[in-house]
């Protein structure tokens, strides 16, 4: 079975503020998309998705969803470029991709800081790469640590740091080469509910800020809804798409209020039992 | 990996006060210090009174067999004098460090090669594995014939011990290096050099000064093994002479030298991986 959403959305949801320039690009498409794996030590080979069709329009936040082993991060992988689809094409930006995506900041549930790296030498990382003069460096890195409320931290080394402040810094280190999408692989998953709801907020602030394009995957209904404008759910078996949910909730969002909110608990009874159903 | 909590802690003026009655330590580590003192104090006291001539009333073991710390010193003074001391303790050092160095890099750079490359490392693993399973002193006979008795023969065996010990552990370091961070990289438009110097080498660094820290005692056994084996110079043809000679006391004071040097060598190996690895004490500090 293959879901088709080609997309043809004229506004997107929210108002479009002075600053804001409207989001052209950073969308993505697949087409036709499979993925399997050879047998590496002692796992089997197997199918980690087949048939993909989707269209991530750009600037819009789109939640993947589903049970572990439905190929969620494998078609953020392949959005990323980290390796091919076995068969089917990945656009980026209408172009098919070839090798690593660099136009994307990619982050996962692990924070991949250098542990040898003080925070500012990390978040400068990507900078260095390109060869950034010395003091512009130090400017952009005190500017995105602002940004993301980590100024006075600089000096400490990643270890030094709590899980919470880990993951601004991720988030630190991926804003600062202003990526067109973000890839997010359950960033927030192995933090306890209060942090998780913090940087949730937090992410929404920065979204709503520049409008990035954002493939967030997670396996938390509750966050898919209060983030996404689009939840795109899995199943296993081979990994496919069996659902894609539009959310209308108003934006900027207040995630307090859109709990308390009746079509939030339709919305998450109805995914859930589709969820539920295919896991 | 649990996460460590040293975020930014203020102490109040009420919380230096009780850190300020925790005990310092001072009296204790005084105290340890003194024990030691006195320990070494007592084994050389009694190694030297109850060292001596059979016939002697105190003597519980002949002096030709353990020597005595008079006798040592004395040994050590006639060498220190007569300049034989000072000559071979550069000629081992020299041998020590030049084939440690040149053992480490080409181990530290084939290690390096094979470990980036799968293909590579697949195809030569067996002839490592059979080279390595080679025993090193076997090695000393076709060295000798290649190098004659001088410092080529003996540098061949250092560089030999020195190079597997290092090869093997930045091999498995630039293995071990976690996937996650080369791809954060990589979608920032990273070179393959860039990937190398910033993610690959750091991070296998630990396990590379790990491989050098465990090969630089093993350089100088390797150095004074050559130098008995046949040679005519450095420590180890000279606690041999004193062996052949039947000069006890100059084994002991050699043996003591020895001793000595691996100690120096380990204390500036434990400084410079100090230096180096930085950020790992930080870690520990807060863990």
């Amino acid at each position: 079975m293959a879901v088709s959403m080609a997309g043809s959305r004229a506004a997107h949801a929210g108002p479009l503020s002075k600053e804001v320039q409207p989001v052209t690009r950073g969308g993505l498409r697949f087409e036709g998309v499979s993925k399997a794996f050879t047998a590496h030590g002692d796992r089997a080979p197997f199918v980690a998705v087949r048939d993909i069709n989707l269209t991530i329009e750009a600037g819009r936040f789109v939640c993947l969803i589903g049970p572990s082993g439905s190929g969620k991060s494998t078609l953020l992988n392949m959005a990323a470029g980290l390796f091919p689809p076995t068969a089917g094409t990945v656009y980026y930006d209408g172009v098919p991709l070839r090798g690593v995506n660099t136009r994307v900041g990619y982050i996962t549930q692990q924070d991949n800081l250098l542990p040898w790296r003080t925070l500012e030498d990390n978040v400068g990382i990507a900078l260095e790469i390109q060869k950034v003069p010395r003091h512009e460096r130090r400017r952009r890195v005190a500017e995105t640590l602002e940004l993301v409320g980590l100024t006075g931290f600089e000096k400490h080394y990643p270890s030094q740091l709590s899980g919470g402040m880990r993951k601004r810094a991720t988030l630190a280190r991926t804003l600062i080469y202003s990526p067109d999408t973000l890839l997010l692989d359950e960033p927030f998953g192995a933090l306890d509910a209060m942090l998780k709801n913090s940087l949730q907020t937090e992410l929404l602030r920065l979204w709503e800020r520049d409008r990035k394009t954002v493939l967030f995957v997670t396996h938390d209904l509750d966050e898919a809804i209060l983030l996404a404008d689009e939840i795109v759910v899995f199943a296993t078996n081979p990994g496919r798409i069996i659902h894609i949910e539009q959310v209308t909730f108003e934006r900027p969002r207040r995630l307090t209020d859109i709990r308390r909110n009746p079509d939030f608990t339709e919305v998450w009874e109805r995914l859930w039992t589709l969820i539920e159903g295919k896991a | 990996m649990t996460a460590t909590t040293t975020v930014a802690r203020r102490e109040s003026a009420e919380d230096l006060e009780l850190l300020a009655q925790l005990p310092s330590g001072r009296r204790r580590r005084l105290g340890i210090l003194g024990g030691r003192v006195l320990l070494i104090a007592g084994l050389l006291a009694a190694w030297e009174v109850f060292s001596g001539d059979p016939r002697e009333p105190m003597t519980l073991i002949d002096e030709f067999y353990i020597s005595k710390p008079s006798a040592m010193y004395e040994a050590l003074r006639v060498w220190i004098e007569n300049g034989v001391l000072v000559s071979n303790i550069l000629v081992t050092l020299q041998e020590t460090i030049i084939g440690f160095l040149i053992g480490a890099a080409l181990g530290m750079i084939v290690g390096f090669l094979l470990g980036v490359s799968p293909v590579m490392s697949a195809i030569f693993s067996p002839i490592v594995a059979a080279l390595y399973a080679i025993p090193r002193l076997a090695l000393i006979p076709l060295f000798l014939l290649w190098f004659g008795l001088g410092m080529g023969a003996k540098l061949a065996l250092v560089i030999t011990v020195v190079f597997f010990l290092v090869f093997y552990n930045t091999h498995s370091g630039v293995r071990d290096v976690d996937q996650g961070l080369v791809d954060v990289l990589r979608v920032m438009k990273a070179s393959r050099w860039h990937i190398h110097t910033k993610v690959t080498i750091p991070s296998a660094m630990t396990w590379i000064i790990a491989g050098l820290r465990v090969s630089v005692p093993y350089a100088l056994v390797a150095a004074v093994t050559g130098e008995m084996t046949a040679s005519n110079s450095g420590m180890g043809y000279l606690i041999i002479r004193a062996s052949g000679q039947f000069h006890t006391a100059g084994v002991f004071a050699g043996i003591l030298v020895l001793m000595v040097l691996a100690l120096i060598l380990g204390a500036v190996v434990a400084f410079l991986e100090k230096r180096l690895l930085g950020w790992k004490k930080d870690r520990l500090g807060v863990a």
